[in-house]
């Protein structure tokens, strides 16, 4: 079992609200949880992943309870569990692609940053300004980001909101090429209905 | 990559607000060192050239007028005594070492010293070049007086070295000094007798066995008291007698005496002021006057220093927390992918180190040149031989700032640490 969600509650809401009281989400398996703005899915994203505080209830990750860690233990879980992809992507500018991409690496892998570069089609832009990159670039970057860690969950907040079908397809085809190398599973939060097929477990937040 | 790399990229991104930082933490700096280097000096002079003078004995007038005159030389004297007067306490019981000046006239400013050999002596002075002088019109000068060993010169008639000259008198250097550290470097000694014949007064004879002077020919009961310019102008220290063709009384100007006992430096003065028409200054206690007047006092400085301190504390401060507004999202980005509160202070704290190291570094060298163009521009500071030297208290500053600095960090550092995540990443643009 690699989440295992139970009761949850925050001071917007109830898990009851959200979603069933007990969530369960297995290793390697994918996890969309889509519903319109507004509904909760990005908050229920964010204590998933550890970078809001929940209210009560519990998030267990690999047997490790969220409420037994502290906040300087639940910091280095998540440097070394997840990856992160933002909706506004959150690229630091100043840093190069190259840079942006090794930030989230802890453990020193260039080899596995180079394979993501080729894999990624970013080689050519690896030493430019983050600033600088288009946004087709700054969003592969990101999704390097994510994965440089190898993570074992990535956790991608509307991944393909802004996107044509044709590019929506193609950075879904990125993220879960790479997941699948690194054993990932993935949980999305969207409003975007056309992801729906790729994901293991559909979640309609709210309802 | 690795946190050195990132606080580089970090500060290089904001590099117009990093530079006013660190120039403002480098102009405090400098400000610290030339005030700290000042307040060194000053305080080294009054002590290096006041030791082991108790008590400095001259005309009636200003205490501190006599003792700046006598000991530093930065003033004129209030006057002439008559020889006789002075060897009576020159000789007196409590009375250890006794060395007599007679002032009054000077060349290009640096000042004409009619003494005997102790005073050389005294403050442990050593002849670089030549010897001591022996006769009349014979001078040893010090280490920053321009002349050498051999060359000739007129004295003129007053401390400014822009009045009368004494034409029929030329001096001859038969020593320089090597430099002491002390007021010595910047002053022209010679015998006694050389001044009093300038002025036509009678000759005094020094035994220099016993370190004490006293006159072998007293000529007063001859000629009488002879006073006609005054004491308190430019002109002060000897009289001038124009015609230098009639011999008047033996005067000198002051007399710097040690004493046996320290209950001495308190009871002698008090009985010469009683009982005679000489004045006796306390040179410890005049210098402290006149530091208190000045506003050089340890305290002043240290106040000062502490005002330029809090400045640079607070331009390394309000830099980077005026950056924080920009950065947050980056912060935000760090905090999301696993940074700890703990590391994102060091971070911060690390930039603050940076910049306040930069200063430093700007700032010392923009003191030290500083400090010593200073002591090359004016000439009080240049004839006393000042040039940087690291001192306790300049080291002592510059620890200071250096924590200050990071301190002014901690608080943005720490609001760095604790900043809203998702708020931050959801509102970046």
């Amino acid at each position: 079992m690699l989440f295992q969600i139970q009761n949850l509650m925050h001071d917007n809401f109830t898990q009851a609200e959200l979603i069933p009281s007990l969530l369960e989400i297995d290793n390697h398996k994918h996890l969309l949880l889509i519903g319109p703005s507004g509904c909760g899915k990005s908050t229920l994203l964010n204590l998933i992943s550890g970078l809001m505080p929940i209210t009560a209830g519990d998030i267990i990750f690999n047997g490790q309870s969220y409420t037994q860690l502290s906040a300087k233990q639940l910091d280095h879980l998540r440097a070394s569990n997840f990856g992160f992809i933002f909706q506004k992507l959150n690229l630091i500018g100043h840093l190069t692609a190259l840079q942006n991409i090794s930030l989230a690496q802890h453990n020193k892998d260039r080899g596995h940053i180079d394979f993501l570069l080729n894999a990624l089609d970013l080689s050519e832009f690896s030493h430019q300004k983050a600033k600088d990159l288009s946004h087709g670039q700054a969003q592969r970057v990101a999704i390097a980001r994510a994965l440089a860690n190898k993570p074992s969950v990535i956790f991608a907040d509307e991944p393909t909101s802004a996107l044509d079908d044709k590019n929506a397809d193609h950075v879904m085809n990125l993220i879960f090429e790479q997941a699948k190398v690194t054993g990932a599973s993935i949980i999305a939060a969207t409003h975007d209905a056309r992801i729906k097929e790729r994901f293991d477990t559909v979640l309609e937040v709210g309802r | 990559m690795n946190d050195f790399q990132l606080i580089t990229s970090s500060l290089k991104n904001r590099w117009l607000n990093v530079f006013l930082s660190v120039l403002l933490t480098a102009l405090g700096v400098t400000l610290v060192i030339i005030i700290t280097q000042f307040g060194h000096h000053i305080h080294s002079r009054l002590t290096t050239d006041g030791k082991n003078i108790d008590i400095v004995i001259g005309a009636k007038g200003s205490p501190l007028q006599l003792v700046l005159s006598s000991i530093y030389h930065i003033d004129v004297p209030t006057g002439n005594i008559p020889f006789r007067e002075a060897q009576k306490w020159m000789k007196h019981p409590h009375v250890k070492h006794a060395i007599p000046l007679a002032l009054g006239d000077s060349w290009k400013g640096h000042r004409i010293v009619g003494t005997s050999h102790s005073y050389i002596q005294h403050y442990k002075a050593e002849i670089m070049t030549g010897r001591a002088w022996q006769d009349k019109y014979e001078v040893v000068v010090g280490a920053a007086v321009p002349l050498n060993v051999d060359n000739h010169f007129i004295g003129a008639h007053g401390l400014s070295g822009h009045n009368h000259q004494h034409d029929n008198h030329p001096y001859t250097v038969v020593g320089k000094l090597k430099p002491s550290g002390t007021v010595l470097d910047r002053l022209i000694l010679t015998s006694v007798n050389s001044v009093l014949d300038v002025h036509g007064q009678d000759d005094i004879h020094l035994d220099h066995s016993s370190e004490d002077e006293h006159a072998a020919h007293d000529h007063d009961a001859h000629h009488g008291h002879h006073d006609e310019h005054g004491h308190q102008d430019e002109h002060a220290g000897h009289n001038h007698n124009h015609t230098e063709s009639i011999h008047s009384p033996s005067e000198i100007t002051a007399i710097l005496i040690k004493t046996k006992t320290p209950i001495a430096n308190i009871n002698l003065p008090r009985t010469i002021n009683k009982n005679s028409a000489l004045l006796a200054a306390n040179p410890a206690l005049e210098t402290a006057r006149l530091s208190a007047a000045l506003g050089i006092g340890v305290e002043s400085f240290t106040t000062l220093s502490f005002f330029v301190i809090v400045i640079a504390a607070l331009s390394i401060f309000s830099g980077l927390a005026g950056s924080l507004e920009n950065r947050s999202g980056d912060l935000a980005v760090l905090r999301a992918i696993g940074y700890t509160k703990t590391r994102i202070i060091k971070i911060i704290l690390a930039e603050g180190a940076v910049i306040t190291t930069a200063g430093l570094c700007v700032g010392g060298l923009a003191g030290i040149f500083g400090f010593n163009a200073l002591c090359h521009a004016i000439a009080p500071l240049q004839a006393s031989g000042a040039q940087f030297t690291m001192t306790y208290m300049t080291a002592t500053f510059i620890v200071i700032i250096f924590i200050a600095g990071v301190m002014a960090a901690l608080v943005p550092a720490i609001r760095a640490a604790n900043i809203d995540i998702i708020k931050q990443l959801s509102t970046r643009p």
